[in-house]
């Protein structure tokens, strides 16, 4: 047996032995565990990669960045709840995070004090990193200014069939749209998401990011989709025009949230601090055409400023508990207009 | 293995001497061959790397010791603040003090709100930095920071350090190094077929010589790197050598074609495998063969000596060979023969006795009768006066007692009485003398002695010693030699003639005048031993004396028979 097994051996040794290993002096460059991050992020890589950057530069701290959707990446951390692997979850809408919130330890940020009111949870299971309003567009060759004005006047009639509107049982951002105009209408919320689906007339686009092109495109009138997105359309060229809901709209933030048991939990701190920081909420508002979240940080100077929004206060809790049934529901009242 | 046949033994010997070594030599020369080309090219690699990794170290040093040169400069600081205007005279200063560096990176002097105010660049100018994020705000910290160009900037590495006044930044002094100008500065220093990566401290893409595709392999091998496995691309064609540039902190990859390429590799194998089943065939070949060499006559023997085994005897070997099988064959031929020879003898010796048996059966032939018909002729030659019939009836008789039974050894003083009876008739039938002495031990005379084996000895003495004459004397005596008891029967008759002498010496007499010397003779020599038989003693003066020799048993003790 022990013949046996040193041959074996020697075979193994002379298989492989022998092979030298070339990526060793590579492996002296491998940071140490207590310099990395994991960050698993719905952003897109023009958001998340000049901040990931900067912090490596200015921490030394080395980010893995995992990427993909907002509920995708929260089922991941759900899946790995055991053994987590994920440090922080950086992006996606508070809803989202709500729901996954037994899956987070609750941090305060350094500068917690500086973010701007109802942003900030009170559990701060998440911290905010931008604010996004919900707007309403239209095209500015198809419709003149003021025809659109409000939910109600989304919900007249008058835009049947040619209303942009991403299906709220799939993107996040449409649902909290449409939660938003729960929200600002008075009425009984099924009621409204029955109309809703009439003026629809059962069609919804397949992704938020359609929204904008369809109305762009000319192929809707009108849509429903986020400031940013819409700023960022625009400043592309694109014929479309904002509208602030008058019954008031919401600015529901997303956010970012520290994994309960995360392997780098220091890092992951330091990494939502910055996320928090005043440079990179500057760079929120400079470069991504979105919200800040800090008071001592300025929207943009093209943007009206958040007090003339009619801002709603959004019940993320409410509305994250409404998703189910919501989901539910959904599907069906936009059948039943399909067939109509 | 220890259940398997020869001739799989011989074949796995053979295989383990044929392959195994062989084995292990192709796989160490493979593995050799392989480790000295990866060696080679490992060292190649590392020499260019080496190169490279101190040509930027030249531009970096060369940039930073402009650039300090630059913030010292007060020309710069003066531009800075706006207390000088003269455009021309900054860019004097600029080129003056950039003129070591500006054919590998292009120098710019920023404001402090992070606008581009000077640069040696030819190219329009990139516009602002922002002063509180990237580059501008890492330089404001103090010292020369370096960093991988955001995409905006037509520059691969950038290098900042602030002009102070005091401790307030005043403006920056800012080095740009272009991908045109990190492949000039590269430009010869790696082999044609490598591919060269320059990736910043956190391991992103900062240049890559021009044939190599997307921004994917930067990204591969940082997570590689993170997830600690070696470096390698999705096709694994390519080995990887890294040298982290001191100064800055980059990194310099260089993707190398391995040097024993997947196709190369197989063919080697297929090389290698061909040949050990070459080998193998061979192997089993040559142990076929010789496993018949050996395996042949074996059986060869093997069958003859089964044959041997059921009897018989005549089986020969076919006996060409004159090796170690050769020999083995020419042996169990003698040894069949010696057995046939023996067999033949032992059935001679058989019939011989048979033959004697019959004779004895013969002789036995209704004893009774005869030893009833005795008694009647002495009581006859009582009644009627003859006392010399009485006598004679009555020696018979006992001498036929004796001749009949069963027993075939007695003791000797059986014999002795048996002879004196057979004497007591011979002096009434030939009216003669003859005398018989007795010299024999009282102890001697319990010895047991084959039956009827001293009466034909005196009967030979009477018939041809004293055939001319009317008397004599025959003495028979006995002593005891060691294990032996010597008998001796000595007449003073006329001797035995020459020629019957010449026979017991040569130890096998036929049958001829003297029947009964002969039959004693063979029956001593089947009981005892060819070596044990009548012998004539040579005697002083006239008559003969013969001798016989057995060995003492008590009674009771079983004769070697």
């Amino acid at each position: 047996m022990g013949r046996r097994c040193l041959i074996l051996a020697l075979t193994a040794l002379l298989l492989t032995g022998c092979a030298g290993s070339p990526g060793q002096s590579a492996a002296t460059l491998a940071p140490a565990e207590s310099d990395r991050v994991v960050i698993y992020t719905s952003h897109k890589e023009e958001v998340y990669g000049p901040i990931v950057k900067e912090f490596e530069a200015r921490t030394g701290i080395w980010a893995e960045v995992v990427t993909g959707g907002t509920n995708e990446l929260l089922a991941r951390i759900a899946g790995e709840a055991d053994a987590p692997v994920c440090d922080v979850i950086f992006g996606g809408g508070v809803e989202s995070l709500t729901a996954y919130e037994r899956y987070f330890q609750p941090y305060a940020c350094a500068e917690a004090d500086l973010i701007r009111p109802g942003l900030r949870p009170a559990d701060d299971l998440w911290t905010p990193f931008s604010s996004l309003p919900v707007v309403l567009i239209y095209n500015t060759k198809l419709v003149s200014p003021g025809e659109l004005t409000g939910w109600e006047s989304l919900l007249s009639g008058r835009w049947s069939g040619s209303i942009a509107l991403a299906d709220p049982a799939v993107s996040g951002s449409s649902y909290t749209a449409a939660a938003t105009m729960l929200c600002a209408l008075p009425g009984d919320d099924w009621d409204q998401l029955d109309r809703l689906a009439v003026q629809l007339e059962g069609r919804v686009l397949p992704d938020s990011g359609d929204v904008v092109a369809a109305v762009a495109g000319g192929s809707c009138r009108v849509g429903v989709t986020l400031e940013e997105t819409a700023l960022k359309r625009q400043a592309q060229g694109a014929d479309i025009a904002i509208v602030y809901p008058e019954e008031g709209t919401s600015a529901v933030p997303d956010g970012s949230a520290l994994i309960a048991g995360a392997p780098h939990p220091d890092n992951a701190r330091a990494f939502l601090d910055f996320a928090q920081s005043r440079d990179v909420q500057e760079l929120v508002v400079s470069q991504f055409s979105r919200r800040s979240v800090r008071t001592d940080v300025s929207d943009g100077d093209a943007l009206p400023p958040a007090d003339e929004l009619a801002l709603i206060d959004y019940p993320v809790r409410w509305a994250a508990e409404l998703k189910d049934a919501f989901s539910a529901r959904w599907p069906e009242l936009l059948r039943e207009e399909a067939l109509s | 293995m220890k259940n398997a046949s020869f001739r799989q033994k011989l074949l796995t010997s053979f295989l383990a001497i044929g392959i195994l070594p062989l084995l292990i030599c192709t796989l160490l020369m493979l593995n050799i061959f392989r480790l000295s080309l990866t060696r080679s090219a490992a060292d190649a690699a590392e020499t260019q790397l080496d190169a490279m990794s101190g040509e930027l170290s030249g531009l970096l040093s060369d940039c930073e010791t402009v650039m300090e040169k630059l913030c010292a400069e007060p020309a710069v600081a003066a531009a800075l603040d706006r207390s000088e205007l003269d455009e021309q005279r900054v860019y004097s200063v600029l080129y003056r003090a950039a003129a070591p560096v500006l054919g590998g990176a292009s120098l710019s002097v920023y404001g402090a709100d992070g606008r581009q105010l000077y640069s040696t660049s030819s190219q329009p100018a990139s516009g602002s930095l922002s002063p509180r994020w990237g580059l501008l705000a890492a330089a404001a910290d103090g010292g020369v920071v370096y960093r991988g160009a955001s995409s905006k900037s037509s520059a691969c590495i950038q290098a900042a350090c602030a002009v102070r006044r005091g401790s307030v930044p005043l403006g920056y002094v800012v080095a740009d190094v272009t991908a045109a100008q990190l492949t000039a500065l590269f430009d010869g220093q790696y082999t044609a077929t490598s591919r060269l990566l320059l990736l910043d401290p956190f391991w992103d893409q900062v240049y890559a010589s021009s044939d190599l595709p997307a921004k994917t392999l930067a990204a591969r091998l940082r997570s590689q790197l993170l997830a600690g496995q070696a470096l390698s691309d999705s096709h694994g064609a390519y080995d990887y050598f890294v040298r982290q540039e001191p100064r800055s902190g980059f990194c310099l990859v260089l993707q190398q074609p391995k040097p024993m390429t997947e196709g190369t590799a197989e063919l080697m194998y297929l090389v290698a495998g061909l040949s050990l089943l070459l080998c193998l065939g061979l192997c089993v070949l040559a142990s076929m063969r010789f496993s018949r060499q050996l395996f042949e006559p074996i059986r060869a023997l093997n069958s003859a000596m089964r044959e041997v085994e059921e009897g018989n005897l005549n089986v020969q070997l076919d006996n060409r060979r004159i090796d170690e099988m050769g020999q083995l064959s020419g042996r169990f031929n003698r040894m069949a023969q010696r057995l046939r020879q023996n067999l033949k003898d032992s059935l001679r010796q058989q019939r011989e006795l048979n033959e004697a048996q019959i004779r004895m059966m013969q002789a036995q032939l209704n004893p009774h009768f005869l030893y009833n018909t005795l008694d009647t002729i002495k009581w006859m030659g009582k009644i009627h006066q003859a006392p010399e019939i009485a006598t004679i009836s009555a020696d018979l008789a006992d001498i036929l007692r004796s001749s009949i039974s069963a027993d075939e050894l007695v003791p000797l003083r059986q014999e002795l009485r048996l002879v004196e009876r057979y004497v007591e008739i011979q002096n009434i039938r030939f009216s003669g003398a003859f005398a018989l002495t007795v010299e024999v031990d009282e102890p001697l005379r319990d010895v047991p002695v084959p039956k009827l084996m001293l009466q034909p000895l005196v009967e030979n003495a009477i018939l041809h010693g004293f055939r001319d004459r009317s008397g004599g004397e025959i003495r028979i005596s006995a002593y005891r030699a060691e294990e032996d008891l010597i008998l001796t029967v000595r007449d003073n008759g006329c001797g035995v003639p020459e020629e019957v002498l010449a026979q017991y010496r040569d130890g096998a007499p036929r049958p001829g005048g003297h029947f009964g010397l002969h039959n004693v003779d063979a029956i001593l020599r089947i009981r005892y031993g060819p070596d044990r038989g009548v012998r004539f003693v040579p005697v002083q003066g006239e008559g003969a004396c013969i001798r016989i020799t057995l060995p003492v048993f008590r009674k009771g003790e079983e004769p070697p028979c």
